[in-house]
């Protein structure tokens, strides 16, 4: 299959690289003694993991009382944080899926990164659902195991059984996927290991991968199904994260909006994640050939999109409230969003997800890296009151004023947030340390279609007659 | 089978099986249920089978305990099976509750030899089935630890014998003895009490915290009587109340709400109500019933009697009293009064609850007038429960302290506690030896150097005489726990008498009644009682002319709430038991009205989130002494008073621990000749902040919900369904309905449980809370817990405000209406849909159904209930979690209430048919399926088809006014469809379709105009509430932001304008 | 683990590596093995590759996993034990979709990456047979079965690769798998 690639496009890896110097670059961080600051920001990771632990504990020990949660509101931060880590995690699966499916080749740089991150925050995501259990200890009641009370059977129609399914899937694919695609880049550092004890360690990771034409005959075969699979996954795993709310009677939760606005929205907060991520990785690895401003402009492109998505989802809820004069549901969006106790997170919400985004309009802040970074930020936390907007201010003011009521989060309740960061960077910061966070083999594979010193000779030519090049990593040249 | 008999070893051809004698005490001592209390078990007349058994059981609970972790801890082997006792059925006694204030008829569940429910006795003609919290929760304090345990002799447990010997010496001796107790209702004990008196020269003193004395004794100077007569609300179509709230414990609370609602319940043939106005100065009970409230200061309420007089006298003819100032005190409201009074004469009723003999003598004044003596006000049956004068307690304080009085006894009396003369009753009893027979310690008591515990209620045989010529008896229901006596058998012994009480009961009632019988039903009531020659004579006005109280500033109202004086203060159902018109649970509060509030800038805008510290601590000082209460913004309370509940601040410990407020009593003054429970006060910012454990907070709706639906009664009788929408009963839309749905309707072929409830019915007394409480286990949680709004209540009584006034955004004068609000049954039930493992689910009988062992707690059925009644077990409240003693302390505190309710003894009350909770899941009302089930054996065991009417819910049996009624959907003769069928039931959220099983019943109310009842007028517009009483001129200055949510007008209880049904 | 002995082209650069594999399968000699750091584009027509069957059992692996889902929930909420939950029938298909989904991607996925490793004969800590430590990093290979091959051959192929740009040349060992030949 060839495609157009425009010459004049800009180069995706910049600096005249080699293949060896690709490998020398993306390797060298994993080799040698940490640098001073990979090891203090571990040491903070640690630290905010063991606030997260102790957090937990307390939880299991005592009970959900510890959190703020009453009679009228019995999700709050949990679901909040499970429905934020699992938006995020979705840009890693989005980006080395979809933009695999839509032969995006700028992916390469970041989507081994993004798909680390992918796992890692569901990871965090599934805690939640865990722990938010009154009786953690009955979990495995959710599956659906032959027993002996009858049998017993889950509630096929619960959307909090399909969202176990659907949450446990996607992590299974997730790892595969990133998995199968880290193999031969770990081959690649078992082949550069010096020492006895890495060798070992990297040659039991690598499953003894030495790159014959089968193995990748194979392996392309496999990124191409998993990212085939991986794409409708990623996209049915937050439209069911939204049918825990649309198919309640709550309003506010009730909205057949829901899936397409939870999917845009969990591209949105995963893309922020990944740039803010990807930014600091690329500042301390001196990755800045491969994580270019190219990259960052097309990432700030897909942000301002999916951000204008969730915004016209907003309105069009606040619209429908109005139009459809559903007085529970007029209330639910007029006297307890935008206005009402809890008007300030939606506030919060609005200017970090739909206002502030904007601003990316323009070339020059696309591809400023303050501004994106910042920006990444905001998106993270307008994203998070998002969630917390839909869980709290529906549930906390509903159909019977009597039981109406009040959120507000315990110290155990921001342990276990903080803790997840914890584990998040924790892992991440392991991650950087021993993987490539770049897949090698891809950016390799895209250096002759992209790479500056053949795009400026191609320049060169094209000045005589169109070139078509052949393109592309994992993809099926099939005639 | 061949007669050879089959022995295991030789003891058993020598054993001589003995049944235990049944002695007058009904409890061998040998009952081995009673090995429980004692530790140790070598004491007991054990045989060597007893203990072989024992040790085989021991070691296979070791051995279990060991291999699984199971904590065995305790065993009651029944060895021999007591008579009448069968394991897993339960056993009813008829019996007596009277607690000093409160009477009631009652039935004692049992199981397994232990009292677990107290309901009141359907068959009782005086209280007909009724119950009172107070009653409901009164199991309880029978297993309070706290209890005495044996006869104490200056703090140290002592025996009967050295207690009654220092006892009898204190009597012989020198010195004028006088026994103190609360209102003795019993004839038999009455008598025995003489004998003591008669022995050593005793007085006897009745006291009655919150007397009625101004009316006992007002009533002989009026009528000749010194009693107070019985009030048949039944009989009266116009009820007036000048700040007797008799909806909550003034007088008699069951017989007072079932005579009040006889004529609220609404017959659709030939719609009538009685109309009853309310003056009053705080939001009482009574008040949130009326139609027609009328918010005065207490010094105002002598003037606004007696002007409702002068119009009377002036109507009817009668001499006018003289002073009584002009000033309007109620925008015509007792122009409009009088001119209903006077039409129903004989049919009305004025009732009083001022502590003023003044006021009670001009009351009785205008009932003589209207004729409604003999009619609603009978003195052939007086009521026995008040009979405290307070003249004698206040002579008798001035004794103590002159030194004159050498003993002191006394019996289910606190004046140490609740009277306003404490501290001096505390100083002059401190000159005298103090002998208590009180069954629990209190004030009082920690001031007897003896103390002779009397039995629990429960414990004990008695009678009672609540009406004269009317009679409750009391019979044991359970063995004393403790090494206690009764009061009676105390005063036998101390007489020196053969006799025990139980012989001087029987000797009483010899040739007068059949004792089995009357024993067995627990009452006898004489149909006819001699008429007593009433001579209204003298109740008139002369010699009364009005003199203004002198108060100034802000004025101070001490009433009467759930808690009654105190009594069951230490009950932790009564204190977590939301008070019903503030929802304030675990002490009390002085409420204000928002506008004061406001003038003493102490007004907290936004009262919205549980748990936060967001009331302010005032003080408030009256006749020199002060006390720190959360000011809470109460609408209905008058503009410059400050009204507190009493009752609250014990300080003596028990079950619910110390959280719980400040005693009311503290500010009560005494005059010469009575007690008084208003007067100034001064109310000051501490600047301290509280937080107050509310069950519902103050929210602002603007939008039309209709949750509680009310219609006028003129707009009833006009349209069946007024204030309901039209129902369109035909096929047609049956049809319609079916099909719109994109699932058919499940069928349920046999029973379908439903309930209804009659919104008119319901004055939100809150006995089925308690019962409730009671019967399903549910947990205490504390004064911290219900603050972060994690109260466990099942059944919940909602209290919504509602104004007609235009503009009155300071809600001054609000209408209340109460809605009991438990699981709706839905048929189509959001919950079960989303439960991940089927631990909520319908059954074939309609019920939604919880499976407690398989919830795993994701609570995410009770955020899709959109009624919130499913509660969650945050902590281990019961101590029920197999994680065990790790999990002890909840917020690491011991003497969290929690805490009393794991006790061993304590949780005796469980009912062992219901499942106690584990922590981590979610828990609701069961509609009593346990209940249910229990009829469903019963008739199998029986081979009888069984009687779905025959199934009470616990809030139904406890309600004394036969608000709920359950039953089966399916069978259209039943109460229930009969009440279904009428066009005043409607669904809470019927629109959400989650066809609920419970149905209500709208309110229909005597008012001119009900602000509930626009369900058919359109939209909310400024017409429709445009009805302005003329309430100040302080309102329609900012009617413009109506519509915006609560952040523009801010204030907490403007919020509470719910125009609920409607435009 | 069998072996075979291999004669070993390297190249540093991938368009003469792709061009040497088309020149010297033009001649008729068969390459044993090509080994790549990345999936050089169009490796597989130049080596004439057949297709793999990968996605193929990863697709019926999917359709038991939608069949085995939706009577697996068909037994459970019908005939196992029919619950009354919410008053919806038991037979409400469309409640069954997401999980049907889910556990179709995840047997297709989860099989597709079994079947991918089985087939590669990869296994945590297999002890590979590296040619040349620099070929998962910037070098290429084409390698020849020696025991296919007589002297002459081996010659004329040393020729070949050199010609076509080889920049060294060796012989080694390497894993003898038939699942790995090129087909």
């Amino acid at each position: 299959m060839a495609q157009f690639e425009s010459p004049v496009r800009e180069p995706l890896i910049t600096g005249h690289k080699t293949y060896k110097q690709i490998t020398d670059d993306i390797a060298t961080p994993t080799e040698g003694r940490p640098p001073l600051i990979w090891m203090v920001c571990f040491a903070v990771s640690l630290a905010l993991l063991t606030v997260g632990v102790i957090s937990i504990g307390w939880t299991i020990y005592k009970g959900i009382g510890s959190w703020g949660l009453n009679k009228t509101i019995g999700w709050a931060w949990d679901i909040t944080n499970f429905v934020w880590w699992v938006g995020i995690g979705h840009a890693g699966t989005l980006i080395s899926a979809i933009l695999l499916l839509f032969r995006q080749k700028w992916r390469t740089a970041v989507n081994r990164a993004a798909e680390a991150m992918t796992i890692f925050a569901v990871m965090c995501a599934g805690l939640f659902p865990l722990i938010h259990m009154g009786r953690i200890w009955d979990a495995m009641f959710i599956f659906p195991y032959p027993n002996t009370r009858g049998p017993l059977w889950p509630n096929f129609n619960s959307p909090l059984l399909w969202d176990v399914f659907a949450i446990s899937t996607y992590l299974t694919v997730s790892v595969l996927f990133w998995y199968s695609g880290l193999i031969p880049d770990v081959a690649t550092l078992r082949d550069r290991a010096k020492g006895k004890f890495r060798k070992a360690a990297y040659n039991l990771l690598s499953f003894g991968w030495t790159g014959t034409a089968k193995q990748w005959q194979r392996f392309e075969y496999l990124s191409l199904v998993l990212a085939g699979l991986a794409t409708p996954l990623v996209l049915s795993v937050h439209t069911i994260v939204s049918f825990d709310f649309a198919t309640s009677v709550i309003k506010g939760w009730h909205t057949t909006i829901f899936p397409p606005y939870f999917v845009a929205g969990a591209i949105f907060s995963g893309f922020a994640m990944v740039l803010t991520l990807m930014l600091v990785t690329r500042h301390v690895f001196k990755l800045k050939d491969y994580i270019t401003l190219g990259h960052i402009e097309s990432m700030n492109k897909v942000i301002l999109l999916t951000g204008s998505i969730v915004g016209v989802a907003y309105l069009t809820e606040l619209f429908m409230a109005i139009y459809s004069g559903e007085r529970y549901e007029t209330w639910a969006f007029l006297g307890n969003r935008i206005s009402g106790p809890y008007a300030w997170a939606y506030w919060i919400m609005m200017s970090c997800n739909v206002i502030s985004p904007q601003i990316f309009w323009f070339k020059g802040a696309r591809r400023n890296v303050m501004i994106t970074f910042i920006m990444s930020l905001f998106i993270n936390v307008g994203m998070w009151f998002e969630r917390f907007v839909i869980i709290v201010t529906s549930l906390f003011q509903d159909y019977i004023p009597s039981s109406w009521s009040y959120y507000w989060p315990t110290p155990v309740e921001w342990g276990i947030y903080i803790g997840t960061f914890g584990l998040f960077f924790t892992l991440f910061f392991l991650f950087a340390r021993t993987l490539p966070v770049i897949a090698m083999a891809e950016v390799k594979s895209i250096l002759r279609t992209s790479g500056d010193q053949y795009r400026e000779k191609t320049l060169d030519k094209v000045k005589e007659e169109p070139v078509y090049t052949e393109v592309g990593v994992g993809e099926l040249s099939k005639k | 089978m061949s007669n050879k008999k089959y022995v295991k070893g030789i003891e058993e051809l020598d054993m001589n099986i003995q049944l235990p004698v049944v002695t007058k005490d009904e409890f061998p001592q040998e009952a081995p249920a009673l090995d429980y209390f004692n530790d140790n078990l070598q004491k007991e007349d054990t045989s060597r089978r007893d203990f072989l058994k024992v040790m085989g059981f021991s070691i296979s609970a070791a051995a279990l305990a060991a291999s699984c972790k199971i904590p065995v801890k305790k065993a009651i082997p029944y060895t021999f099976k007591p008579e009448a006792v069968t394991p897993g059925k339960a056993s009813y006694y008829a019996s007596t509750f009277f607690d000093g204030r409160e009477f009631g008829s009652i039935l004692v569940k049992t199981r397994e030899g232990r009292p677990i429910k107290v309901d009141g006795n359907p068959e009782s003609p005086l209280t007909k089935g009724g119950s009172t919290s107070a009653m409901q929760a009164s199991v309880l304090s029978l297993y309070d630890f706290h209890r005495f345990k044996s006869p104490m002799i200056n703090g140290e447990a002592a025996t009967w014998d050295t207690a009654d010997a220092d006892v009898k010496a204190a009597l012989n001796g020198a010195g004028r003895k006088v026994l103190l107790t609360s209102s003795i209702i019993s004839p038999s004990l009455k008598k025995t009490i003489q004998g003591l008196a008669d022995k050593y020269n005793v007085e006897h003193v009745t006291y009655d915290a919150m007397s009625v004395s101004a009316m006992i004794t007002a009533n002989e100077k009026s009528f000749g009587h010194k009693a107070i007569p019985s009030y048949k609300l039944e009989n009266a179509d116009v009820i007036v109340s000048f700040a007797a709230d008799f909806l909550c414990g003034w007088l008699d609370h069951i017989t007072m709400n079932q005579g009040y609602v006889a004529n609220r319940k609404i017959n659709p043939e030939n719609p009538t109500l009685s109309k009853h106005y309310q003056v009053e100065s705080n939001m009482s009970l009574s008040g949130a019933n009326a139609d027609v409230r009328v918010p005065v200061k207490p010094s105002q309420q002598k003037a606004a009697l007696f002007q409702l007089y002068n119009l009377l006298a002036g109507k009817v003819g009668g001499s006018a009293i003289s002073g009584v100032p002009s000033e309007d005190l109620s925008n015509g409201e007792l122009e409009r009064m009088a001119d209903d009074l006077v039409a129903a004469r004989g049919k009305s009723v004025v009732l009083c609850g001022a502590h003023d003999e003044e006021s009670q003598l001009v009351t009785n004044a205008i009932n003589a007038m209207l004729g409604n003596i003999g009619s609603t006000i009978d003195f052939n049956r007086t009521l026995n429960t008040r009979q405290g004068v307070d003249e004698d307690f206040i002579q008798l304080v001035n004794d103590l302290n002159s030194g004159s009085v050498s003993t002191l006894l006394t019996y289910n009396a606190n004046p140490a506690y609740n009277s306003p003369l404490a501290e001096e009753f505390a100083t002059g009893a401190g000159k005298a030896t103090v002998i208590s027979f009180d069954c629990q310690p209190n004030e009082t008591n920690a001031l007897a150097s003896h103390i002779l515990p009397d039995n629990h209620y429960l414990e004990s045989w008695g009678d009672a005489e609540p009406y004269s010529g009317s009679f409750s008896f009391q019979q044991p229901a359970i063995q004393p726990l403790f090494d206690t006596r009764q009061f009676g058998d105390s005063l036998l012994a101390l007489a020196d008498s053969e006799q025990s009480f139980y012989d001087v009961l029987q000797e009483e009632w010899a040739g007068k009644a059949d004792w089995d019988e009357v024993i067995r039903n627990g009452f006898m009531h004489q149909a006819a009682v001699p008429a007593v020659s009433v001579s209204a004579g003298n109740a008139t006005v002369s010699g009364i002319s009005y003199s203004a109280p002198a108060v100034s500033g802000v004025e101070l109202v001490l009433f009467e709430d759930k808690m009654g004086a105190g009594e069951h203060a230490r009950n932790p159902y009564m204190q977590e038991l939301p008070d019903p018109v503030s929802k304030v649970t675990w002490g009390n509060c002085a409420y204000v009205s928002s506008k004061y509030a406001k003038e003493l800038g102490l007004f907290k805008d936004r009262n919205i989130k549980p748990g936060k510290k967001n009331h302010h601590v005032v003080r408030v000082t009256a006749n020199g002494k002060s006390i720190e209460l959360p000011l809470v913004v109460q609408p209905g309370v008058p503009t410059g008073v400050v009204a507190i509940p009493v009752g609250y601040g014990r300080t003596i410990e028990g079950l619910t621990g110390n959280e719980t407020g400040e005693s009311g009593f503290k500010l009560a003054a005494a005059n010469g000749a009575g007690f008084s429970y208003t007067g100034t006060a001064t109310v000051e910012g501490t600047g301290k902040m509280t937080r107050v454990a509310q069950t519902q907070l103050h929210h602002t709706i603007d939008d039309d919900r209709p949750v509680v639906k009310e219609a006028t009664l003129a707009d009833y009788k006009e349209k069946r369904n007024a204030g309901n929408y039209e129902k369109d009963v035909s096929e047609a839309y049956r049809k319609l309905v079916e099909d719109i749905s994109l699932y058919p309707d499940r069928d349920f072929p046999g029973h379908h449980w439903g309930m209804n409830i009659d919104l008119n019915s319901c004055t939100g007394c809150g006995a089925c809370v308690v019962s409730c409480n009671i019967e399903n286990n549910i947990p205490i949680v504390g004064k911290e817990e219900v603050a972060n709004g994690r109260e466990m209540h099942w059944l919940r009584i909602d209290r919504y405000y509602a104004t007609d006034i235009d503009g009155d955004k300071e809600l001054e004068n609000p209408s209340v209406v109460f809605m009991p609000m438990m699981c709706q049954m839905c048929d189509n039930a959001p919950c079960e849909n989303v439960c991940p493992v089927n631990a909520t689910n319908h059954s074939s009988e309609g019920l939604n159904q919880m499976a407690y062992n398989r919830c795993i707690g994701t609570r995410y059925c009770a955020n899709n209930c959109p009624y919130k009644v499913r509660r969650f077990n945050w902590f281990d409240y019961w101590g029920a979690d197999s994680w065990g003693p790790k999990n002890d302390h909840m917020h690491g505190k011991k003497e969290h209430v929690s805490e009393a309710m794991r006790n061993d003894l304590t949780r005796m009350i469980l009912n062992p048919d219901v499942t106690v909770r584990s922590r981590g899941v979610i828990e609701k009302c069961s509609f009593c399926v346990q209940r249910i089930q229990e009829q469903k054996l019963d008739a199998k065991i029986n081979g009888v088809a069984m009687d779905p009417s025959a199934i009470k819910t616990a809030c139904q049996s406890a309600c004394p006014t036969n608000a709920i009624v359950f039953g089966d959907m399916n069978n259209p003769d039943s109460e229930l469809s009969k009440l279904n069928a009428e066009k005043r039931m409607y669904h809470v959220l019927e629109e959400t379709h989650v066809l609920p099983s419970v149905s209500y019943m709208t309110k229909i109310t005597n008012s001119a105009i009900a602000p509930f009842d626009k369900l058919d007028e359109g939209h909310f517009s400024e017409e429709h509430i445009s009805h302005d009483k003329g309430h100040g001129g302080d309102h329609g200055d900012d009617h413009g932001d109506s519509h915006g949510a609560d952040a523009a007008h801010g204030a907490d209880h403007s919020s509470t304008e719910e125009h609920d049904n409607g435009h | 683990m069998d072996t075979k002995k291999v004669l070993v082209g390297m190249f540093d650069d991938d368009a003469v590596f792709l061009k040497a594999i088309k020149a010297i399968r033009s001649e008729g000699i068969r390459i044993d093995d090509a080994f790549m750091p990345f999936p050089v584009h169009g490796f597989e027509e130049a080596l004439g590759m057949k297709e793999s069957k990968l996605h193929v059992g990863g697709f019926w692996m999917g359709l038991f996993g939608c069949l085995f889902a939706l009577s697996f929930i068909f037994y459970v909420t019908n005939i196992s034990w029919p619950i009354n939950w919410g008053g919806k029938p038991s037979n409400s298909i469309l409640a069954w979709i997401p999980i049907t989904f889910e556990v179709t991607v995840l047997s297709a996925a989860v099989s597709m990456f079994f079947a991918f490793i089985i087939r590669n004969t990869l296994f945590p800590g297999k002890k590979p047979i590296v040619i040349d430590e620099r070929l998962t990093d910037h070098m290429f290979a084409i390698t020849f079965d020696m025991a296919k091959m007589d002297d002459s051959d081996v010659n004329e192929v040393k020729g070949l690769l050199e010609k076509n740009g080889a920049i060294e040349l060796k012989e080694a060992e390497t894993e003898a798998s038939k699942l790995l030949a090129l087909r």
